[in-house]
This record gives structure tokens, sequence and C-alpha cells, in this order.
């Protein structure tokens, strides 16, 4: 009784003390995006309200979720990275299997009351599980483990590649390769890699699926059909390019309100804010978010042990290279994959999945004077 | 469990690699900024411009054609209503059923019915389609009441020329073109560039067609991704055209069309002391009016086929030889150069012969008129004495005169004319690459030859002959109404010929009137018979072959000479000058008749006025 009394009290003092876990600059940083978000959603439901308390409720739900990560401490993240990592494969390869049996793209299961994406699952888990398996090794990585390394990062995501989902790949490989490269991977091995890739790309361009082709195809020359698949990009183009400085003004988006912009609300919810705010309200937004990257590196730095190092940097690769594929496909600089901005587009579990991933790095940070046992 | 002791070293291998995975995300930033730069600052405008071409677009909107009236404020040209049916497939999913339900409202015939379905599933999903121009009363009615069940059904109220008087109007007024009612939906850049709204082809209707046409407005409208109309986001306003005040005078245009009967021909009358037109016919005729049933296309080609060229206006653009009617002229040129005088009389034995020649130059009266001085010459159209005449006067004199007259040149100030030809050296040099020959100069004497002339330049020239030399160009156009009401009167622009002794202009002047009442036996405008008013004129006869001896009711008409008749009248102080070609017939005299003879008549009525 007493020993449960003193662990409530414990656990209570923790939480106290844990109070600090919510990190000022990256809690600003997400409430000045969700809020940006919020204007852009309510912009792009042309009036109706249910747009913009749907996502209202939605960051209530990942703010939450990020609440909660935060005051669960690293140490928990650590002990079940490896259960985390194969329940997420496991997952994976169900949802496989149910894909053959629908012989369609299946990317959920659905558990009737809730639809469950297991690729979100392994976002988080494939990084825990890197971090973990590099923190038992010594730094650098010796090339066995190097190479089962490439073995765990490989396999989810050739599966998420299968379902197919580009966006979810990439998001896994980057953040993945880089903590590689972070923990100090010999450049040899670097280059190799860098080289393999390229020299891939022939192979690769031919188990693309067409519609990934095509994408491919678009982004190179928009033009070839503007009133096809090529109607993304040149519209959000449009829609950037005519906003110019100030921009439009809020609501009065012309490219999104009268439709020519497609997925306005979701993808391409850049193209709206841009059009709107103009360079001024481009320069606003990506200064928060190159605040909040800034910000998870320097609490990288401050990290205790490898696996807190590395997760936490590739917790910022992982936000930093969202934006930047997003806006990057939005401009018209890279193809189109399905890779929503974070807290600005509507969005669901990948808005969940990134806040959780937030509130682990705040708590990494939190913990970094705090002896682990 | 984690470890707690981490090697230095692998912190400052991971502190040395972040800095690199920043620079990286550094230069990925900076690439954004570029394209952000690039897309939002230096292309902005570019972008604009897909922007607003995207959402906008511009619906022109017709201005009022401007109206004409004759000098006594009676509508000639005016625009009325049209109705047309149309329908825009893309607003409903089921056009097939509103095109049947339609015909069925409409009593459409199973053909066009099936047209219809045709053409609705081939049409562009955006552009709306005509179905029914000018749509009666009823229909329209119908369609209305029905409007409810047929959405994409519109009716589009489009303005059409009307032409209170038709085909007795046609000649001076011409045509305008007619396009086929289709409504246009331009992109947003064209706001400037906005087509004619009408367009005059001929007549005044051409002539004037800056000042009627008016200036087209646009109205400028928003449209989203699916072609559907929002809102109206700026309207500019169609300036009307001007409206015209034009001096002919109907009743004696009427007149004038009457006169000619089933004739092929032209006239020009002309009032001598403003240089005024009353009216000009050309025969045979057209009726504008057509363009407002549905038939118009069909007709139209008709007449573009019809070999007596019904469109072209005979009055303006007709060239034919001026015969006899150059007579007066030379005369003056003769009295004024003292060449001959009222005395100069010579012996006329029906023909002419050039010394050491064979080639007799015939009168038209066989034995000929015997002995003969200028005036009786004038009179009976003696043609040897005028020969005679062109010998001691020479080419370069006769067409000194004959231009002065406004022969061989553009004689009016507003309306398109064909110059004609005044034969000449020069001009046969030119044209024929041949010398000019003495024979030249003495058929040029009777108005032969090369030389051809427009019966608007005939009126014209005795119109001045009437004016004792100081005239005014013919114009078509009395006044201009302004936007806000005021009547701005067109100037008259004088025309003095060479200078000519008053002396000569009665001496020729009662020639002509012996023309018409003389003791002569043979003078040629015998047709007038007994008039109540004092006339001056000239016949005249342009040969299409060379006159045999045959009687002229075997020749066929196609092979008939024309003839002309030029007056003017009352002979002190004329009030009109009337210039007649009739083709292939005789009669000009009778038609000239006719017209004076309604001329002065309603000048009797007290609110005709000059």
């Amino acid at each position: 009784m007493n020993t449960f009394i003193q662990r409530i009290q414990f656990h209570c003092m923790l939480a106290i003390k844990t109070r600090r876990s919510l990190d000022p600059w990256i809690c600003l940083g997400c409430f000045s995006l969700a809020i940006i978000g919020l204007m852009s959603i309510y912009s792009a439901g042309n009036g109706s309200q249910t747009l913009f308390f749907k996502q209202f409720a939605r960051i209530c739900i990942a703010l939450s979720a990020m609440l909660i990560a935060a005051y669960i401490p690293p140490r928990i993240w650590y002990r079940y990275s490896p259960w985390m990592y194969a329940v997420s494969l496991a997952l994976l390869m169900v949802v496989l299997v149910l894909g053959h049996i629908g012989k369609g793209a299946q990317r959920w299961i659905d558990l009737g009351f809730i639809q469950f994406e297991p690729s979100e699952m392994m976002k988080l888990a494939l990084p825990m599980m890197v971090c973990w398996w590099l923190h038992q090794q010594r730094l650098p990585p010796s090339p066995q483990h190097t190479l089962i390394c490439f073995g765990l990062i490989g396999l989810p995501a050739i599966l998420v590649l299968k379902q197919p989902d580009l966006g979810t790949a990439i998001l896994l490989i980057v953040p993945s390769l880089t903590i590689l490269f972070l923990s100090g991977l010999s450049w040899r091995w670097v280059i190799g890699l860098v080289t393999s890739l390229l020299a891939s790309i022939p192979m690769t361009w031919h188990i693309l699926h067409d519609y990934q082709k095509q994408r491919i195809l678009m982004f190179l020359n928009p033009q070839q059909d503007p009133l096809g698949h090529g109607y993304h990009i040149i519209q959000s183009k449009i829609a950037i390019g005519s906003g110019g400085l100030w921009g439009k003004g809020w609501l009065m988006g012309t490219q999104a309100h009268l439709q020519f912009l497609p997925e306005h609300a979701t993808d391409f919810i850049f193209a709206l804010w841009a059009e709107e705010f103009g360079l001024i309200g481009v320069l606003i937004l990506l200064s928060f978010f190159t605040m909040i990257v800034m910000r998870m590196l320097i609490m990288s730095i401050h990290a205790q042990n490898s696996y807190r190092r590395l997760l936490s940097a590739s917790i910022a690769m992982m936000f930093f290279i969202a934006c930047v594929v997003n806006i990057g496909m939005v401009c018209g600089i890279l193809p189109v994959v399905g890779v929503p901005l974070t807290l600005v587009s509507f969005g669901g579990t990948s808005m969940v999945t990134m806040m959780v991933a937030f509130g682990m790095i705040m708590s990494i940070h939190a913990h970094r004077n705090l002896m682990t046992r | 469990m984690s470890r707690t002791f981490t090697p230095h070293h692998t912190i400052q291998l991971f502190k040395k690699r972040l800095l690199l995975v920043v620079i990286f995300m550094l230069i990925c930033l900076l690439g954004l900024l570029a394209r952000l730069i690039q897309l939002q600052l230096k292309d902005h405008a570019y972008f604009t411009t897909l922007s607003a071409n995207n959402r906008l677009r511009i619906e022109p909107l017709s201005p009022k054609r401007g109206l004409i009236y004759d000098r006594h404020h009676r509508c000639v040209a005016d625009n009325i209503p049209t109705y047309t049916l149309e329908f825009r497939t893309s607003s409903t999913q089921t056009p097939q059923k509103i095109v049947h339900t339609l015909s069925r409202l409409l009593n459409i015939p199973p053909k066009k019915s099936a047209l219809w379905q045709k053409r609705i599933r081939q049409a562009h999903a955006f552009a709306p389609i005509t179905l029914l121009t000018q749509l009666t009363e009823k229909e329209r009615a119908r369609i209305y009441v029905n409007l409810f069940q047929l959405p994409g059904i519109s009716i589009h109220q489009q303005s059409l020329r009307h032409y209170p008087y038709d085909e007795i109007t046609a000649t001076p007024l011409g045509l305008i073109r007619h396009d086929p009612i289709q409504p246009h939906i331009y992109p947003a850049t064209q706001k400037h560039q906005l087509p004619d709204p009408s367009h005059g082809l001929s007549g005044v209707e051409r002539q004037y067609n800056s000042l009627l046409s008016g200036k087209s407005g646009y109205r400028e409208i928003e449209i989203n991704a699916n072609g559907h109309q929002l809102r109206t986001v700026s309207t500019q306003p169609a300036a009307p055209g001007q409206n015209l005040i034009l001096t002919l005078d109907i009743a004696l245009q009427k007149a004038a069309v009457k006169a000619f009967g089933k004739n092929t021909g032209a006239a020009v009358v002309i009032a001598p002391q403003t240089g005024e037109i009353l009216a000009m016919v050309s025969q045979p005729n057209y009726q504008p009016n057509i363009f407002l049933t549905p038939n118009a296309s069909h007709q139209l080609k008709k007449w573009q086929d019809d070999p007596d060229h019904p469109l072209f206006n005979r009055a303006t653009f007709g060239l034919f030889p001026p015969a006899s009617t150059v007579k007066p002229l030379l005369g003056l040129m003769a009295l004024q150069t003292h060449t001959v005088d009222l005395q100069t009389s010579i012996e006329d034995p029906g023909y002419f012969q050039l010394p050491h020649t064979q080639h007799r130059y015939r009168d038209w009266l066989p034995g000929g008129h015997g002995q003969v001085n200028l005036h009786k010459a004038i009179a009976v159209s003696c043609d040897t004495y005028f020969y005679q005449l062109s010998i001691k006067l020479g080419i370069k004199k006769i067409n000194t005169i004959l231009s002065s007259f406004g022969l061989g040149q553009a004689v009016s100030s507003d309306l398109a004319e064909h110059k004609g030809v005044l034969n000449s050296p020069d001009w046969k040099h030119t044209h024929q690459h041949e010398p000019w020959y003495t024979g030249d100069t003495i058929i040029s004497a009777i108005g032969q030859g090369n030389t051809l002339v427009t019966p608007l330049q005939l009126a014209h020239a005795v119109a001045l002959i009437g004016q004792r030399g100081h005239g005014f160009k013919p114009h078509i156009v009395k006044a201009v109404i302004e936007p806000n009401g005021k009547i701005l009167p067109q100037p008259l622009i004088p025309w003095k010929t060479l200078p000519i002794d008053p002396i000569h202009y009665s001496q020729i002047i009662q020639a002509m009137q012996a023309v018409i009442q003389s003791p002569y036996q043979y003078h040629t405008g015998w047709r007038f018979g007994k008039i109540s008013y004092t006339i001056a004129g000239k016949t005249g006869t342009a040969e299409l072959y060379h006159r045999q001896t045959e009687a002229h009711q075997f020749v066929p008409k196609k092979l008939r000479d024309h003839s002309w008749f030029i007056g003017f009248a009352p002979v002190d102080h004329p009030r009109i000058a009337v210039a007649v070609i009739t083709e292939h017939d005789s009669t000009a005299t009778a038609v000239a008749r006719d017209i004076f003879e309604a001329y002065f008549k309603t000048a009797a009525h007290p609110d005709a006025s000059t």
C-alpha cells in the first residue's frame, strides 16, 4: 500500500517536474501553423463551416496526442521501440494481404469503429527501431550493422511502396537514412548509396505504377496534358503566382474559390495560402517551419544519448521533408506525391502521427537533465 | 535499458554530421524560396493574367445601330428586336429530354427535331447552341411559360436592321453584314478588342459605318471551373450609333423607282443649289428586309448569281459611254474658246469624212440635218456638227471641259463611286498600248469610245450646267444627329468649273431647252410633250455595237443600245437635276419625264422643301 502511494507520489512529482515538457518554441510554432491552417481551411470551405469545425476538432485531437506523448518519458519509447516496429511490420503485411484479397490499393485496416493506417504507425516505429538498433552498437556502425539497418528500413519501405504509397515511403526512407548518416556512416557508404540510388533510376522507372509514371511526366512538362494530369500543377502555379507579394486577401483567392484549384483543402492548401497572402504570407509560414525545425535540431544536440539524439534529429528531418516535399510539389519543382502539409492541410491520421512525434521530441528534451534508470 | 555513457567522439561526429544536414536543409529551403520568388514576383504578371483568364469572360453588349431618316424626317432604316432560342447543354444531365419537350411545345417537325438531337450530341459542353431564330411572339410565350421544365434554355434578344421602305431605299442605303446570331464569350484579355458590332457592306450603311455602328460594350462575368456564370464583375454599357438625316426625299425616290418599271438602268436626282442627292435608283433591285426572314442566305445567293446583278449599284458604279450628253459641254468649251460662235453653221449631209480618207462617220439621221448651227446641233443632236467641232477643239480641250464638270473623277463627297474613264492619248497608251488616232477624237465628240461615266457624274455635270458653273459636290447625308440630340449639318463642299462666260451658259441652256421644246423637227426630247415647267436637257444613245440599218425591234434586247436623259428644271434657278440611263432600251426620256412630273406635282405641295 505504502509503496503504491509512494509510486503515485513519485509519478505526480514527475509529472509536475515535467510540466516544462512542453517546449514553448515548438508549441508556438504548432499553434501558428494550426491557425494558418484554420484560416486556409475556412477560406477553402467557401463559407461552409463544417470543414472548419472538423479541422478544429482534429487539431484538438492531434494536440492532445502531442500532449500525452510529451509526458511519456523517453525510456518508455526506448523500451517499446522493437515491439512497435514488429507490430507495425506485421500490420503492414496484413494490409498487403488484405489488399491482395480485395484486389485494390489498400492502406487501412478497418476495425469497424475505427480505420487504422499501419503505415502511419510505421512512420514513428521505424526511426525508433533504427535508433534503438544503432544505440546498441558502437557508433559509427560496422558494415554488418549497417546492412541490418538497410534491412530494417527496406522491409517496411517495400511494403509501403507496394500499397502503393510513395509519399509515406519517402517519409520512412529519408529520416531513417538521415539517422544512419548522423550516426557516422562512413563516406564510402554514403557515396555508394547515393550512386546506387541514381543508377537504379532506370530500373525503378519500370517498376513504377502507371499513375506514378504519369505524375513524373506531368512534373517535367505539365503543359502536355493541361486539362488532365497536368491540371493540378498548372492551376497550383497560377494560384501561387497570382498571389504576388501581398496576396489577394483572405477569402479572396479566386483559384481556390472558383474550383480551379483541386485538392485545395488538403495537399494543395499551400497554394491557397500563397494565393491569398502572397509572398509575405509564404515567408511567415516558412519562418514558422524553420523555427520548429531549428528548435528540434538544437534539442537533438542536447539529447543525452545516441538513441535520443538520433531520434530527435530524425523527427526534425521527417517534419522538414514533409514540408519541403509538399511545398515543392505545389510549386511544381517536385512531382506530385500525396504528402500533406503538417497542421495546415485538412488532416487526419498524419497530423496525429506528426504531433505524437513532436511530443516525443519534447519529452526527450524535457528529460535531458534527469538521469534515466 | 539505456546506456548512460556516450563516448565524446560520437557526439562530435553527430554534431559534424548535423551541420551537414543543416546545410542540406538550408539548400532545400533556398531552393524553395527561389522558386517561390520566381513564381510570385518575377512571373507574377503572367500568372495574374492566367488567373484572370481562368475566371473572367467578356460578353459583348451590342450597341444600337444608328437610325437613318430622309430629309423630311421619315425613318428609312431602324432596328427591330429578334429573339433566338439558345440551349446550354452543360446545364442539364438530360439534354435530349429537353429537346424533346421543346419540340413538342413548339410543334417542331420531326426532321428538325432529329437535327437538333444531332447538334446537341456534337455540341461543346460550355458553348450555347442556337436552336431557333426569329421566334414569334406565340413561340416566345410558350417557352417562357414552360421555362421551369427547360433548364439550360434561354431566349436571347438581338437587333436586326429593318428598312421600312425595303427595296425603294435599297440602292442608296446599301446592305449590312449579317453574322449568324451566335452568342460569343471572349477571354478577359480581349476586353478592348471586341469585334465590330455590325458592318455596312455598301451604300450609306458602309460609308457612315463608323458613325452608325456605335461602340460595343461588354459585361465582364466571373465563371468557375465548370463554366457556370457566377456574377457580373463589371459592365461597360454600349455606346449607341449616331442617327443620320439623308438628303433623300422618299416621295421622289418612290416616284423614281415607279418610273423605271421593269426597265433596268439607273437614275440620280440632285438638287443643284446644294448638291443634295434627292433620289438614287438602280434597277434591278433587291429587298434588304430579306434578312429578317429565315430564307436570307438562299435568296442572297440567288441575287449574287443573277446575271442582271441586282446587288450592283449602277448609279454610282455603273459605267456607260456618255454618248450625246457630252455635246452641251463641248458646246460650252467651243464658245468659251471662241472656236465657234452661234452663227457658225455647217451643211450636214448625214456623215463626216476626214480629208483623204474613205471612212464615213455617220449621223444618226440618214441624210443629215441640213444646215446646222450650234443651237440646232444640240437640239437635234447632230453628230456631224460635233465631229467637225472635235477636230477644231482637239482632244485636250475636250477632256479639259469634261473633267472640269466631273467626268473621269470621283465627284461626291460621301459616296463610294467609280471614277469612270476619260479617253485620252495617255490613257490609251497606258491601258491599251495603242497610239491615238484622229478617229478617237472624232468619236469622243459624241461620247463614244473608251470614255465611260456613271449616272452620278452626269447628274452632277448637268446640275453644274444649271448652276452656271457654281455648284456643290453631290452628297447623300444632310446631317448627323449627335448623341446629345444636337443636329450637326454636313458642310457643303463647293465645286467650281473652269470659268465660262454666263452668256455662253445661257446660249447653251437655250439650246438644251430646245431639245425638249423646239421648232426643230427632230428635237430628241420630243417625248416630253406638254409640261408646265421650263426644262433644259439632253438625250443620248450609248451604242453597244456598230449600228446597222436594221429596225430596232429585230435586234435582240441584250444588244440594244442604252439611252440617256440628263436635264434640269426650272431653267432659271433650277431645283432638280436628273440623269437617267435605261439599259438596252430607249425609254430614258420617258422615265425622266415621270420623275420631273412627280417632283413638280409634289413641289406645288405646301410642305415640299428644297
